[in-house]
């Protein structure tokens, strides 16, 4: 069974780097052979929402935010990850990795 | 709506030449004030400078994607820029500028432009886009791979 | 701020308010509409009255029954929409105050203008409240739980009760009076405009204006500019499709095929099928539509129809009182559109689409649901 991941990505204009994080995860993870469903918050509203059957399925889930999670309460409970928006724009991977690494704690 | 009512011929520009991110970005926002799109250089270029200090949009690859929200712009908009030199940056990969895209984001904006800029950011990260942006050999060239990417879309 | 995007704001949070709001108008106006056809076969005028409650007849009890039910889904349409401005100005924090104050509106009579009015209190009051209300850390999570719920329903009651309540209710039973008052001309007159205005932005704000404030006057009882928007919101669409058909050469492929799809929007009563005419040539469409809606929406009210419900589809024809005229009056109303469109368009020259693009909608999905879930 594939490892499977949960994201949202955010930034304080919503309009570039939300959606620069979340290509760059979903290409980090399909080439480690990851599963990812990635929620964009962003000025024109939430994409690709998370449902609550998504975050229970999902290992862990990144907060590749630079501004604070909409709806933040859905993960209570949940493995979490921050790191800031640019993070999986410089090194995908390196963050795919850690958060299964934060998963198996 | 799609992508290529977004890019404006008259808002792309091959070969400019400038030699410090500061020059790029006020070279780029007269190129806005004169077609429009802002009414205050000054106040634009403050809100571009302000998002540089948050972190820097140099995404990697000589690619850059600065963006300025203010209530100066009249509409969203994106100006394309091949740079004849590149220039330093501060980029998340360390490596100079070539190419930059530079957003222009009203406060209050019409929602269907800037999902169309965001998807033109998320194109940034494919690779192919960024093969072919090296490939490019003119205005034409750059105004097309945008063509290209959104139908893949 | 500039004063256009303060309207362009309120618009946005008002027509959040409204679309949560359809659906419960939908369901109670035509349960109510079944209820006073079905009584209609009864010969009865006044199903809600309760002497109907104990009548011998299970039929005539049930539709009695069922126009109660009808009531308590319209009596949900102030706090629902008061509730969804605030949410949409303020968030989940708007829609305790917004449900409240729409409440007492209901109860105070203040009508369909207190009810937005109550909303824009209820969710500003409690976006100001979340601006600069700060708490130390530790109690912080006061403020929504709280603080908000109290405070914002508090303002919000005490403005609705001594501020705009009573103004608003005044407001609000004379206009319905002045309405139902009208005879005659001024009727057909009224009814010309209403049609005029949803024949003319085809769902923008001049047709929601007009097509809201008909839903509204509804509950007040009053029917005329209600049945006149409903037939307006229909005659664009299936005029313009219409034209396709019987003058293809007058319009390009696009609009060809958006001719198909309008006619069939415009059976099920959405007024945006005729938009991408609208955007091609503006100056001889909109005219067109009208002068269209705005004829065919007299002559129904003129002729005596009545809708009782906000629906313009076909499936709600039926319902309508006199229904033959109405029916009469969206054809007149559809064949003055394709005239006045066949008229004024000039024959194209088709050349054969290019390349027909298609959009893959995976859109970066690499893996499927079933792997997602298994």
């Amino acid at each position: 069974m594939k490892r499977k991941l949960i994201a949202v990505t955010a930034c304080a204009t919503g309009v570039a780097h939300t959606y620069m994080a979340e290509k760059a995860l979903i290409k980090a993870a399909k080439e480690l052979g990851v599963l990812i469903k990635v929620e964009t918050q962003g000025a024109t509203g939430i994409g690709n929402r998370l449902t609550s059957k998504d975050v229970s399925i999902g290992e862990a889930v990144i907060f590749a935010t630079d501004t604070k999670v909409r709806d933040a309460e859905r993960f209570d409970g949940k493995k979490i990850l921050q790191i800031g928006v640019s993070e999986p724009i410089k090194n995908g991977k390196g963050v795919i990795e850690k958060a299964l690494k934060v998963a198996d704690e | 709506m799609n992508i290529s009512q977004v890019i404006k011929p008259n808002l792309v520009l091959y070969d400019l030449v400038a030699n410090t991110k500061k020059e790029v970005i006020n070279k780029l926002a007269d190129l806005y004030q004169k077609t429009g799109v802002i009414q205050e250089k000054e106040a634009y270029i403050i809100s571009v400078m302000k998002r540089e200090e948050e972190g820097t949009t140099g995404i990697g690859d000589g690619i850059a994607i600065p963006h300025g929200q203010s209530e100066t712009v009249k509409e969203s908009a994106v100006v394309i820029a091949k740079l004849k030199e590149p220039v330093e940056w501060h980029s998340l990969d360390d490596l100079p500028v070539k190419y930059v895209f530079l957003l222009a984001i009203p406060d209050e904006g019409d929602q269907e432009h800037l999902k169309i800029l965001s998807q033109l950011a998320g194109l940034l990260m494919d690779d192919d886009v960024r093969i072919q942006l090296e490939k490019s050999k003119s205005k034409v060239d750059l105004i097309n791979i945008f063509k290209k990417g959104v139908d893949q879309l | 701020m500039s004063l256009k995007k303060i309207g362009k704001i309120l618009e946005q949070n008002i027509m959040t308010g409204i679309s949560y709001m359809i659906p419960i108008v939908i369901a109670g106006a035509v349960l109510m509409a079944i209820s006073r056809v079905g009584a209609s076969f009864y010969g009865i005028s006044t199903i809600w009255d309760n002497k109907w409650a104990d009548s011998a007849n299970f039929m005539i009890r049930f539709l009695h029954t069922d126009d109660g039910w009808g009531s308590v889904a319209l009596g949900l349409m102030f706090p629902v929409i008061s509730a969804y401005i605030a949410y949409s100005i303020a968030d989940k924090g708007g829609i305790a105050p917004g449900i409240i104050g729409g409440t007492l509106v209901a109860n105070m009579n203040a009508g369909f203008l207190g009810a937005l009015v109550s909303g824009l209190i209820a969710g500003y009051s409690v976006k100001l409240m979340i601006k600069y209300i700060h708490l130390p850390k530790a109690a912080e999570s006061v403020l929504p739980v709280f603080i908000v719920p109290v405070l914002g329903t508090f303002i919000t009651l005490f403005l609705v009760q001594y501020v705009i309540g009573v103004p608003f209710a005044d407001l609000n039973s004379g206009l319905s009076a002045w309405l139902k008052s009208m005879t005659g001309t001024n009727r057909i007159l009224l009814a010309a405009i209403v049609g005029g205005m949803v024949g003319f932005d085809l769902g923008g704000p001049v047709n929601k204006a007009a097509v809201t404030t008909a839903m509204a006057l509804v509950t007040s009882g009053v029917y005329d500019p209600n049945t006149a928007a409903q037939v307006a919101i229909i005659i664009p669409p299936l005029g313009l499709g219409l034209a396709t058909v019987i003058n293809k050469k007058k319009f390009n492929l696009e609009l060809q095929e958006a001719g198909n799809a309008a006619l069939v929007m415009g059976l099920i009563g959405v007024s945006e099928g005729a938009i991408p005419f609208a955007v091609e040539s503006p100056l001889k469409v909109v005219p067109a539509n009208v002068v269209g809606s705005a004829v065919g929406s007299a002559l129904a009210v003129g002729l005596g129809a009545v809708n009782h419900a906000p629906i313009s589809g076909f499936y709600g024809w039926f319902a309508v009182e006199k229904w033959w005229f109405y029916i009469l009056s969206i054809i007149i109303g559809t064949l003055i559109v394709t005239g006045l469109t066949l008229l004024f368009r000039k024959n194209v020259i088709i050349k054969p689409d290019d390349q027909v693009e298609e959009k893959d909608e995976t859109n970066g999905k690499y893996f499927s649901e079933d792997e997602w879930e298994n």
